[in-house]
């Protein structure tokens, strides 16, 4: 790397003082042939050529022929010199105008460019930089040092990273720091400097680049705050989500153990009474106990509903569908006249097994409970929707559910029949839909009055991915 | 506070009878025990503590079972989940850890379906996860089972 400064090409001073000389030779030269010519030309006219000595006609042209050999001889030096500067202008131009494009180059760059020496003076810097300090031209800085701008907390920090960098060669690259403007406002800049070397390769200097991140840094910073309130908040539903859940969960839990005792206690009656009861008396007792089971079932299933989603169901498995429904159907220990049959490829998915298990039972136990037929028949079908998503289906051939109920059946306390018909809560589907939603999935519903019932539930196979 | 009288009038359960200790904080679910104890065939005596404290005073004869023969040597524990002072989980990890307790039969009896308190207690140890049945029969025939298969289990000494 050079140093900069002005460097204008001369031609030398040998090369003047050869041109002029090989110029007034040649003059002479032509004046003296001139002159000799002349001369033979009067001798010619004024003598008798046959009285002449030859030896005399020999010298003059002899003469005529040296100066003649000279005068080409400096002709061809003065071309080869004419030619030359020609060429080296035509370099020089080129270098100025190379020189004008990186001065423009890097005067137009917003970033702040400089050149320091080995002693951290500034020995170049564009405007941008002499904007930052608050300078008119580049003879203000040159020679100076940070600490004539800048207040010494900073400088001394400027110059303690270059000394470092003087002493290992290592670079400074993207490196955040404090400055101040020349106006006192204070700014973030990004600093890279890098040890510049002379011929020799020991390092001559510093050449540093600054880029003002102010506004950058500002707005990283609004970002981090955003999103730091953001996690709060979501801490704060997500405790609020907890506490309602266990809430919840002690209620209904609370609920059960007078309930029990209810039920106990009708049953002690009816123990001990037994045979003396009328048959009103009876049914009186099993009313109580009908009623307190109905009761039990109730906040057994408000009890689920309210635990879905707190982090007992968070574990996360890889199960094979159709193994994990076959294990289930036979828990559920389902009447004989149920068939099951299985349609589709079944693949493995990753969720959660509880909720998965819960979603499926729930529909299950509906497609039997509320179906007439003698045969009753459950299919369940698989199919691959998308990339990374599948469909359950549980079609039955039950009673069937009318399309104008469609849209509140996945509600909670929603029963489109009287116990006496059949028996409910009410909760059984708003669970299935809660647990699907957990699974980033979705259900949905697909019947009529007497036609059979078809329920849909769409899941990633991945519980990462939510579906579009 | 131990009801050791039997109505019985089924014949004695195979096995040497034991002595059991029931933790359990409901009134009415104590009513239903003991009722089960005295009607329904239970040879095995009974003792019946409140809450996980007094369950713990009891198996290591602390407080007011500190004189002798306070609090005689058991044979089987049921223990209820959510007790006041200390809770049903709390007393099991308290129980495995102690020596003299490890091979102790612990059935936890509750009203509690949670896949986790299921899993927590066979994790800590219980021998048994047992829901408490709906109906006063249902639940005494559940005692009486309960009771037989471990006066007929061999422990180790």
């Amino acid at each position: 790397m050079n140093a900069p400064g002005e460097t204008t090409q001369r031609p030398s001073g040998i090369r003047t003082v050869l041109l002029r000389s090989s110029l007034a030779i040649v003059l002479l030269c032509f004046a003296i042939g001139c002159i000799v010519a002349l001369a033979s030309f009067v001798r010619a006219e004024t003598t008798d050529l046959s009285t002449e000595h030859p030896s005399d006609l020999t010298f003059w042209a002899a003469l005529t022929g040296s100066l003649a050999m000279i005068a080409v001889i400096e002709g061809v030096i003065i071309a080869i010199y004419v030619v030359g500067t020609k060429k080296r202008r035509l370099m020089r131009t080129r270098t100025l105008q190379e020189r004008d494009l990186l001065r423009s180059l890097v005067d137009t760059l917003p970033d702040l460019v400089y050149f320091k020496d080995s002693d951290s003076r500034f020995l170049f810097d564009n405007v941008a930089h002499h904007r930052h300090l608050g300078v008119s031209g580049r003879e203000k800085t040159t020679g100076k040092t940070d600490a004539d701008f800048y207040p010494s907390e900073l400088a001394d920090r400027y110059h303690a990273d270059e000394i470092e960098m003087f002493k290992t060669g290592r670079p400074l690259l993207n490196h955040e720091e404090p400055t101040r403007d020349w106006e006192g406002r204070e700014k973030w800049i990004l600093t890279t400097k890098i040890p510049w070397r002379d011929a020799e390769g020991k390092i001559a200097g510093v050449v540093g680049i600054g880029r003002d991140i102010t506004e950058l840094k500002r707005t990283r910073e609004e970002l981090q705050k955003a999103h730091k309130e953001l996690t709060l908040k979501a801490e704060e539903v997500e405790s609020a989500n907890i506490e309602l859940s266990q809430y919840a969960y002690v209620v209904s839990h609370d609920l059960k153990a007078p309930l029990r005792a209810m039920r106990n206690y009708a049953d002690f009656l009816a123990e001990d009474l037994e045979g003396s009861l009328t048959g009103e008396q009876k049914q009186y007792l099993e009313g109580i106990a009908n009623a307190v089971m109905r009761a039990e079932r109730l906040v057994e299933d408000l009890l689920t509903l309210s635990r879905l989603g707190t982090q007992m169901n968070a574990s996360i498995e890889k199960i094979e569908t159709r193994s994990a429904l076959t294990n289930l159907i036979h828990s559920l220990g389902l009447p004989r006249d149920v068939e099951i049959q299985w349609e589709g490829e079944w693949p493995v998915i990753e969720t959660s097994p509880l909720l998965f298990n819960q979603v499926f039972q729930n529909l299950i136990l509906n497609g039997v409970k509320f179906n007439r037929s003698p045969q009753k028949r459950l299919v369940l079908n698989s199919e691959q929707l998308g990339h990374h998503q599948y469909q359950f289906s549980i079609s039955d051939n039950g009673i069937g559910i009318d399309p104008r109920h469609h849209s509140r059946i996945f509600n909670v306390f929603q029963r489109l029949h009287t116990s006496e018909e059949y028996e409910g809560t009410g909760i059984g589907l708003a669970i299935v839909r809660k647990a699907a939603t957990l699974m980033h999935g979705s259900v949905q519903v697909e019947s009529s009055a007497g036609k059979g019932s078809t329920f849909h539930i769409v899941l990633p196979s991945n519980h990462g991915q939510k579906p579009n | 506070m131990t009801a050791t009288e039997n109505y019985s009038t089924l014949p004695a359960p195979p096995g040497r009878p034991l002595m059991v200790l029931m933790a359990e904080d409901d009134e009415h679910d104590i009513v239903a025990t003991r009722r089960a104890w005295e009607k329904h065939g239970i040879v095995n005596s009974l003792h019946i503590v409140r809450d996980g404290e007094e369950c713990l005073d009891f198996l290591f004869r602390r407080g007011k079972y500190s004189s002798p023969g306070a609090a005689p040597r058991i044979g089987m524990l049921l223990l209820d989940l959510n007790m006041p002072k200390l809770d049903g989980v709390s007393v099991l990890r308290m129980i495995r850890a102690n020596e003299s307790y490890r091979h102790l039969p612990v059935v936890v009896l509750t009203t509690s379906r949670a896949a986790q308190d299921r899993k927590e207690c066979y994790e800590l140890g219980a021998n048994a996860y047992i829901m408490k049945p709906v109906g006063f029969k249902n639940y005494a025939d559940a005692l009486r089972t309960i009771n037989s298969f471990w006066q007929l289990a061999e422990l180790p000494e």
